[in-house]
């Protein structure tokens, strides 16, 4: 380049320079007078908010003009590409993360799907409870026993137990459910027989009452053969401990609920039946000792 | 082959005839219904003579007594002890009042959070103690009759056995003693079942889940069937007042203290400590040998909640020689509300103890 060329090239400084003062002019002819505070003019509509406007425009002529001195524009502009690179970079990282996530419950969802056979229910009576057990517990549960952190951890941690054990408890409960529905189910297949036998032999009753009879005869011997079975008794005990185990659940997190209510919760209330009971059985020894001390 | 007939047109004739016939019940229902009930429980008068807690003692005079020795009942933690008066003429109390022996009635209330920590010992040697102790002061005496009645037999039987000097004569009834039978559907349940867990959680063993529990042991009779019978007899007054006393008594349950609950469970159903003589309360051991008074024991044959085999051990354990069983064909509740019954019972009660008045 010749010297011309040089001259007459765009000097990037100078320019900067003359828009710095630009600024700086306008920053400048936009600072609130001084004598403005002693006048009753408002500029926004109260003292308070103009002083506030005032702080936030001296600052940002502040910021304006140490932004546009040279050397700091050049170091401005050249981090400006790290800027963007970056923000390339998260973008980036964030995408991917999204399409793991969606890799992973597509997956999921190919495992619940190899767990259960589709359109198959043969074998789904009692199955498909033990079948909803697993998926949950391999599934679903972990992510409610993930730790907890920060000042709330705690309370955090109670409400997804008590999650946790109400689900566990809604899978129990459905199956003992499902367990009292079996006599009925039984009944009816083998009342449906016998309407058909005695149907085949003339022999069926026009009495509503008799067909009742039959029926809950039929129901109440199915029941007590389910009663005294050992996988009835099973079911039960299981639903019994899950209950148990989300009331006392579901109770922590109550009991923390009333910690902001001004109500005194069961355990500080046994506590003080405990010393109550203690105290009274104390008394009446006391006074049992002393009734036969005075007999004497 | 020849198609089976089926008389469309006579069951639609009596799906008709019912239908008129339901319609008229319905309306005579709702007048039943509607009318002046009388569906009260225990309407013999009592004065109540002791308060002690919760408990409360109900005396019951007769209009002549012929009985040197007073009969205190002690009724079961479970349901109410209303039942033995359930309503003129099937009432165990009138009966022994007509043949002029003073009853005595425990009235155990309802236990609330507060009573969580009683035991069984609580209740044998602190209550039922003190409670026998007032009537013998009260009449002078140094013994007095005591009858029992489901776990308030097994509570008359450990105070017995602790207490012998005290009881002129012992009267035990659908009492369970030996809890090693798996013929009824609760002994299986009891040992198998963490009941005393889910008492720990509700404070003490909720009535609600016991109703609950029993409603199970034949849900087809006692949850569809007993209704249907309601519905066709609703219009029949003396049936429907009948029936809402039994379902007054029967749901009217207070729950149980857990510490006496958990230790039942635990000593007498899982371990069945009381007829191995192995029981203990506060340390002091419960020996059936100890029980030398006279003693008769009631058990119904076809009683679910305890079966024969729970009941009729009790006899061969105990150290009296003047003892005996009498099986009733009848179920748990019956041998007490059944009209059949009336004349099997209580007065064979009465007379047994008019022969051992002293």
């Amino acid at each position: 380049m010749t010297q011309t060329e040089q001259e007459q090239a765009f000097n990037m400084n100078e320019w900067m320079q003359s828009a710095m003062n630009l600024w700086k002019k306008m920053t400048t002819s936009q600072q609130v007078d001084k004598d403005f505070f002693q006048s009753d003019a408002s500029f926004t509509g109260s003292k308070k908010t103009d002083q506030f406007f005032s702080s936030a425009m001296n600052m940002m002529q502040l910021i304006m003009s140490s932004f546009f001195e040279p050397d700091n524009i050049d170091a401005t502009l050249k981090k400006t590409d790290d800027i963007v690179s970056a923000s390339i970079e998260i973008l980036k990282q964030v995408t991917e993360s999204v399409m793991d996530l969606q890799t992973q419950c597509i997956e999921r969802c190919i495992r619940i799907g190899k767990e259960t056979k589709a359109y198959s229910f043969d074998d789904m009576d009692r199955e498909i409870f033990t079948t909803w057990k697993n998926i949950y517990e391999k599934e679903f549960q972990h992510f409610l026993q993930i730790p907890t952190i920060g000042l709330f951890r705690y309370y955090q941690e109670r409400v997804n137990i008590a999650v946790d054990k109400y689900n566990l408890f809604s899978e129990a409960l459905s199956e003992f459910m499902f367990m009292l529905y079996i006599p009925f189910e039984k009944t009816a297949q083998i009342y449906q027989k016998e309407i058909e036998k005695k149907l085949a032999e003339g022999e069926l009753s026009n009495n509503f009452k008799d067909h009742y009879n039959q029926w809950i005869r039929i129901l109440e011997g199915h029941f007590m053969s389910l009663l005294k079975s050992k996988e009835y008794t099973e079911v039960l005990s299981h639903t019994i401990q899950t209950y148990v185990a989300f009331k006392k659940a579901k109770e922590d997190v109550l009991i923390d609920i009333l910690q902001q209510v001004p109500v005194p919760t069961n355990k500080e209330m046994d506590e003080l039946y405990k010393e109550i009971y203690d105290l009274k059985q104390q008394v009446k020894h006391l006074a049992k000792t002393v009734r036969s001390l005075s007999s004497k | 082959m020849k198609k089976p007939k089926m008389d469309v047109d006579l069951i639609l004739k009596a799906v008709a005839e019912n239908t008129e016939l339901t319609k008229v019940r319905v309306q005579k229902a709702s007048e039943v219904l509607t009318d002046n009930l009388d569906v009260d429980l225990a309407k013999t008068p009592y004065e109540t003579v002791y308060k002690e807690d919760r408990v409360r003692l109900k005396y019951y005079r007769p209009e002549r007594i012929k009985y040197n020795y007073p009969l205190l009942v002690i009724y079961a933690l479970i349901n109410r002890e209303t039942m033995l008066d359930l309503q003129p003429g099937r009432s165990v109390v009138q009966t022994f009042l007509e043949k002029g022996l003073e009853v005595y009635m425990i009235d155990w209330g309802y236990p609330t959070r507060k009573d969580r920590y009683i035991t069984i010992n609580d209740h044998v040697n602190g209550y039922i103690d003190n409670i026998v102790d007032f009537i013998r002061d009260k009449h002078n005496l140094p013994k007095i009759n005591l009858m029992g009645i489901c776990m308030g037999g097994a509570f008359s039987v450990m105070y017995s056995a602790l207490h012998p000097e005290k009881i002129n004569a012992l009267v035990t009834t659908v009492t369970p003693t030996n809890f090693d039978t798996d013929k009824g559907l609760l002994h299986i349940w009891m040992k198998q079942l963490d009941m005393v867990k889910m008492a720990e959680c509700y404070g003490n063993m909720p009535a609600d889940l016991m109703n609950f529990g029993f409603l199970l042991l034949n849900p087809a009779r006692l949850m569809l069937d007993k209704y249907v019978s309601f519905f066709e007899n609703m219009d029949k007054k003396a049936f429907v007042e009948n029936f809402v006393r039994m379902e007054k008594w029967i749901f009217d349950s207070p729950d149980i203290p857990f510490e006496t609950f958990r230790q039942f469970i635990t000593d007498c159903y899982q371990k069945n400590l009381l007829i191995k003589s192995k029981l203990t309360l506060d340390g002091k051991p419960v020996i059936l040998k100890n029980i030398t008074m006279p003693l008769i024991n009631f058990f119904g044959k076809f009683d679910h909640l305890v079966p024969p085999e729970a009941a009729n051990q009790l006899t061969k354990h105990v150290g009296s020689s003047d003892t005996e069983d009498v099986c009733l064909a009848t179920g748990h509740i019956g041998i007490y509300v059944s009209s059949k019954f009336q004349k099997a019972f209580a007065p064979r009660i009465a007379s047994w103890l008019q022969e051992r008045d002293g």
